[in-house]
């Protein structure tokens, strides 16, 4: 009876180990791609807001920077709502 | 180079072998440890716990035992033990184990009814043959 008691504990003190190790592993890997899409989602507003915005300064006569900082403050808003938003769904 | 090697687990009742095993993984005194195909003689006592292998499928089977020797030589894993169930569940093994040793409960009580209706039976001819006079 005490060997099954031994026997018992070490399994279940081993699986518990195994799922501990899992759960770090997942846990590592899922804050990987939590952090990738959270600045994905600030980054790809702030990058087309400059793009967009060059293109219509440059269709403009004269020289200016009016529309990229413009809408590069518009992307780095947005992309602070998008991650607020992820945010909020996540939890 | 072949890349499995076969797994053979036994103990006093029961054997199970898996002929293309990728690795093995358990615990002995030293550590945890891996085996792969292509690695040298080796004997060990695992420690009592869980062990696991993969197949060539790439699916890990948990092996739970109280303490067994291991030996690897010629591409052969062999795992002897005095009980071991193996399960993809690792969370099945422990009612699997509880089942087992509940049927081996169950088979010793049988056995132990068995042999007092053998006695009382016995007793009971004895009796009657020292009624009777009957010689032995």
């Amino acid at each position: 009876m005490n060997q099954q008691d031994d026997f018992r504990r070490s399994v279940q003190r081993d699986t518990e180990r195994e799922q501990n190790g899992e759960r770090e592993r997942a846990g590592l890997v899922g804050l990987f791609m939590y952090g990738g899409v959270v600045g994905l989602l600030l980054a790809i507003p702030m990058v087309a807001g400059a793009y967009l915005g060059r293109w219509l300064d440059s269709l403009s006569p004269e020289f200016g920077t009016r529309w990229t900082v413009s809408l590069i403050i518009l992307g780095v808003v947005a992309g602070i709502f998008n991650v607020v938003w992820y945010i909020r769904e996540r939890l | 180079m072949n890349h499995c090697f076969e797994l053979l687990l036994q103990d006093s009742t029961h054997q199970l072998q898996e002929g293309r095993a990728i690795s093995f993984v358990g615990r002995d005194a030293s550590g945890r440890f891996g085996i792969q195909a292509g690695h040298e003689p080796f004997l060990t006592c695992l420690e009592p716990g869980l062990a696991r292998f993969r197949n060539d499928g790439g699916v890990w089977q948990y092996i739970a035992q109280p303490g067994a020797v291991l030996r690897f030589h010629q591409q052969r894993l062999q795992l002897i033990t005095t009980q071991f169930v193996v399960s993809e569940d690792r969370a099945a093994l422990l009612s699997l184990l509880e089942s087992d040793w509940q049927q081996a409960a169950h088979t010793r009580q049988l056995a132990r009814r068995n042999q007092v209706q053998i006695e009382q039976a016995l007793a009971r001819k004895l009796w009657q043959m020292n009624r009777g006079g009957e010689a032995l």
